[in-house]
Parts: C-alpha cells; structure tokens; sequence
C-alpha cells in the first residue's frame, strides 16, 4: 500500500448538497419512530387549529345567513310595498267610483271577491269604504278590474314565495340571538339594530384577541417541542455531520419534519374545527346553518387556516433547526450527552 | 519543538506516507475570564496503515488532540494535515467532504441513528457521499457481511446487543473506505469478551484494508494489538512506545493496572 501513495497531496474536494428527497426520507422515518413527541407536536396545532377554523367558520356561516336575512328583508318589504301600492290604487279607484254613486252589487262576481279578499288582508289597512256604495257605474269600469286583478297577482306572489315565509322564521331566531348579543355585551340595553351590531363588534374583538392568545400558545408549544427534539438529539445530529451531513441538510431536516407534523396537525384540526363549527350552527340556527352553506368563503378558510398551521409550525422550527445545524460535530464524541 | 513520532522502520520516511501530521500543534480554550492550554505544542506523524492508540488521563489534551486529527477541531496554532491536506485551509463543505471521504469515526457510545436500521444507518455516509440507493445497498450489506451481522441487517439499533452495535458503527466507519478510522474508546461501552472480538475486528480490517487506525483508549487490550502507542499528558507528548518494546511491558502495564508510566 505504501508504494502507491500518491506523490502529490489529494485533492479535497466539496461536499455535494444531497437531494430535498432524501431528506425527506429521512425526517419521514424520523417522525414515525418518534411518534410520541411528533403527537405531542401535532396536538398543539391541532387544537390551535381547531379553533381557529370553527371560530372562522361559524362566522362565516353566520355571516351569510345574516346577509341571506338581510337581503330577502328587503326584498319581503319591496314586494309588500307593491302589494300595497296596488291596493291602495284599488281603493282610490274605489272611491272614486263611489263618488259618482256606483253599485257594488253591479260589479261582476270576481271583481266582488277580490273586494273583499281586499279587505281581510292582514297587511293591508280595510278598504276606507262601505262596499255596498259602490255604484253601478262602477260595473262599467275597466279600470277597478284592472287594478284588481294586478293586486291580487302580487298578492299571490308575495304569499306563494316561501323564501319570505322563511325569512320569517329566521328573523325570530336573529332576534332572540340578537337581544343574547346585547344581554352578553351591555346588559340592561334595548336589542335595537345598532346596539346589535355593536354587540357583534365587540363579540368579534374578544375572539380575534383569543384567536391570537391560542395562536402564540401554540406557536411557543411548537418552539418547546422542536427545542427539546434538538437537545435530545444532539449526539445524533453530530454523528450525521461527523458522516458528512452539511448544515443546510439538517436545517432542511428539522424544518421537513416540521412541515410534516404542521401539515398533519392543521388537516386534523380543520376538520375538527369544521366539525365543531356545523354542530355549533346547527343548534344555533337549525337547517338554516346547512341551507345557505358558504362554502366559497369556508374553502378560503381553510386555505387560510392551513397557511397559519404550516406557517406556526414551520417558523416555530427555524430557531432549533438553526441551533442544531450550528452544533459542532464534536458533540457527537461525548459520551455523557 | 516537542518529540516527533518517527516513522516506523518498516515504512519509508517520505511526507506521503503521513496520513496525519501535526506541527506543533497548540489549542487554548476560553472558559469564562481564564485561558485554558489544552494543547501545547504537539508534532506528530502517523503513518498510513499504522493502527495508533492515543493514551492519557483525562484532562491530558488528549481529546483535543484526538478531535484535531479527525478534523473536529481547528488548532489555534500551528498545522494539521490530514491526507497532507491543511485543514485550517478548509470550508465547511471541504471539511465535510473530508468527514464523509476521508475519516470514519467509531464512538464510544455507538452513535447509531435510532431511527435508521443497521443497512440504513452503513448507508448513510455513502448517500452523503452522493452514491444511489441501489448501490449504496449493496455495499453496505458487502460491509454488515464482513462484520457478520448480515442477519441483522432490518433491525433498528435499539433490538441489537452493544457488541452488534458497535460492528454496525464499525462498517458504517468504513462505509466510503477511509483512509483513517478515528475510534473513541471503542470498547468504553462493551464486556471484556465482546471488546475483545471489536478489536480484533478493527485489527483484521486495519490489515486487510491498510486504513490507518487511531483510537483514543483505555483498554490494554488495545494496546497490544497496537503498532505504536502514544502517550499525552499534560497538553504534551509524554512518550511514544512501539508494539515490540510493549510486549515485554505488557505485562507490567496490566499488573500495574493501567499506570502509564514506568
């Protein structure tokens, strides 16, 4: 062997950075080995992420039924309007015919039921008049026919469309959640509009502060687990660079293995948080919850829910990934680690 | 100038022949407002093929020494080559290069990753080295076969003896053939019979593969299968003994219980 030496000083050359793959691997074989400590990890952010997303969710699904409520409001008091509008034209065309002594037993028979269905309208204020004044001139009046028969196609519309009857039921719930609303925020306050909105605003205000408190718990549980994972393997990390693992790769391994356990936890707790969040809806709001479902708005919740957990979990790694790359391989050689 | 290892006769006295050399080598440390000297001044040469064992109480500078000829640490003065290769002229990735390529190490505590089964854990240093899976396969099981541990292959560290453990880490050291093996006590951990097979192994492949061995020790039966042995005290070489000058020793240094000196 000596006479083979080389004559000349070898070449050194430089360590190749190996593949994102194999570091994958391995922080994959890692996490599964160490499941107890990955669980301990993924808990955390599964709770935090819960959270998150039934608080988020059920605000959107609150959200929306709300805006539902809101816009078939309107709708409901526009059409009472033109229902209105229409038999008040009735009655002024009524009246007119009455000036001028006209007979209402003349009118044909349909005319003389829409009279009178008229008048027992609840949402409609009585005819002003005695019907058996209506003159025979009135018979000859197209117009009343007209007018009338335009009322009562509103009429039927507006009682046909089951949106408003819906819309009623659903005002009844608001309002009892509405004067809860007060109660909670100012007691003792009148559940106005307003002071339901402030009452909402300041519901908001707690919870986003909650959601920041579960967030930070979270963040620095993650921190405390991955800091304890790098103190516990230190001698293996200085054994892997003792083998000729760079920095970089045991950054890059750490920050995986935390991707994993972020990615896994955040999936969990999604679905936890959209399991608590419909349960919550629907004792709150009954069908109405399931019915006018967001489901754009909770599919951007989750995103943004997922963004958070991987974002948590992965910078609450950078600090020990850093620490541990920095460890010198000699750490590797005490024995009493 | 402190003493120098002379090459042994059997070897020719070229610089190539040196796996490592050290030129008056010193290292201090910082701990807290005092300077401590680990190392004060240590000029050696080992020779390639050469199986060394470094003696000397705790506290001697050995480590230091130890981890300075595996490129664990830099000196403060003075100059290590290893390969004839400076390795205070190195970045990190040379000095990596150098780990994975040039230097197997075998720990007194094993050092197995836990995760990893005994083929996973030969194969690691020749995936650092960039080798594909498939023959990274195959040469680490050529390797657990020379260190008879072929039937173990699938098991995690934790299901294996110490002895088996340590083979594993023994073929993992030779995984990307060395040129030199640094072993940290390698029998600190194991009973006299199963440290006895370990050196036996590390002599058998010393021969057969002319790797350099360096080892840091207690165990006198280190010592005997030794070709030179070198003692470290006080941040100095104290002395340097050879095998032939040992083994009419041996007995004294076993009777006296692991006393160094004479």
């Amino acid at each position: 062997m000596s006479a083979a030496s080389p004559t000349h000083p070898p070449q050194v050359q430089r360590q190749i950075t190996l593949p994102l793959s194999k570091a994958v691997e391995i922080a994959y074989k890692s996490i599964r080995q160490r499941l107890s400590r990955s669980l301990l990890v993924t808990s955390g952010i599964v709770l935090a992420l819960a959270f998150l997303m039934s608080i988020r969710t059920t605000q959107a699904i609150e959200e929306s039924i709300r805006m539902w409520n809101t816009q078939v409001s309107a709708e409901r008091t526009a059409k009472a309007k033109d229902v209105a509008d229409a038999a008040k034209q009735v009655r002024d065309a009524v009246a007119a015919a009455n000036a001028a002594e006209v007979s209402m037993d003349k009118l044909p028979g349909d005319v003389q039921g829409h009279l009178q269905k008229l008048q027992d309208e609840k949402d409609i204020r009585p005819l002003p008049m005695s019907v058996n004044l209506l003159g025979p001139a009135m018979a000859a009046s197209p117009d009343i026919s007209v007018k009338l028969d335009r009322w009562a196609d509103l009429q039927r519309a507006f009682v046909a469309n089951p949106q408003f009857n819906r819309q009623k039921q659903l005002e009844v719930i608001l309002e009892s959640k509405g004067s809860e609303t007060v109660a909670a925020s100012k007691p003792g306050a009148k559940p106005s509009a307003s002071a339901v909105d402030a009452g909402l605003a300041a519901q908001r205000t707690k919870t986003n502060w909650l959601l920041g408190l579960a967030l930070m718990v979270a963040f620095v549980g993650i921190l405390n687990a991955m800091l304890m994972s790098v103190t516990e393997r230190f001698r293996e990390i200085g054994t892997m660079k003792c083998l000729g693992a760079l920095d970089s790769f045991i950054i890059k391994l750490f920050l995986i293995e935390s991707l994993f356990q972020g990615a896994v936890g955040t999936v969990l707790g999604l679905l936890l948080g959209l399991g608590m969040s419909l349960t919550g809806g629907y004792s709150g709001y009954g069908s109405f919850a399931f019915i006018h479902f967001p489901t754009a708005e909770i599919a951007c919740v989750a995103l943004v829910c997922l963004a958070v957990g991987v974002a948590l979990t992965v910078g609450g790694a950078v600090y020990p990934a850093w620490q541990a790359a920095r460890m010198q391989p000699i750490e590797a050689m005490r024995a009493d680690v | 100038m402190t003493t120098t290892i002379e090459p042994t006769a059997s070897l020719p006295g070229s610089l190539t022949e040196y796996t490592v050399r050290t030129i008056d080598v010193k290292r201090s440390y910082k701990m807290g407002s005092e300077t401590v000297q680990a190392l004060k001044g240590v000029t050696i040469s080992i020779n390639r093929g050469e199986y060394i064992s470094i003696m000397g109480p705790s506290g001697s500078g050995k480590s230091t020494l130890f981890n300075m000829i595996g490129g664990l640490d830099k000196p403060s003065e003075g100059k290590v080559y290893i390969d004839e290769v400076d390795i205070a002229q190195l970045d990190a990735y040379e000095l990596a290069w150098m780990r994975c390529r040039k230097i197997g190490y075998i720990f007194q505590t094993f050092n197995l990753i836990p995760v990893m089964t005994a083929l996973e854990n030969v194969m690691l240093p020749m995936v650092f080295a960039g080798l594909n899976t498939a023959d990274a396969q195959d040469k680490a099981f050529g390797i657990l076969k020379r260190v008879e541990l072929e039937h173990r292959i699938k098991n995690k560290p934790s299901e294996m003896s110490g002895g088996q453990q340590q083979r594993v880490a023994i073929a993992r050291a030779f995984a990307n053939d060395p040129a030199i093996i640094l072993a940290d006590e390698p029998t600190g951990n194991l009973d006299l019979q199963t440290g006895k097979l370990i050196i036996e192994l590390l002599r058998g492949l010393n021969k057969e593969k002319g790797v350099t061995i360096i080892s840091a020790t207690h165990d006198h039966k280190m010592l005997a299968v030794s070709d030179r042995i070198l003692w470290i005290r006080d941040g100095k070489v104290d002395k340097i003994q050879r095998r032939e000058d040992l083994k009419i020793e041996e007995g004294t240094i076993e009777g006296a219980g692991g006393q160094e000196m004479h």
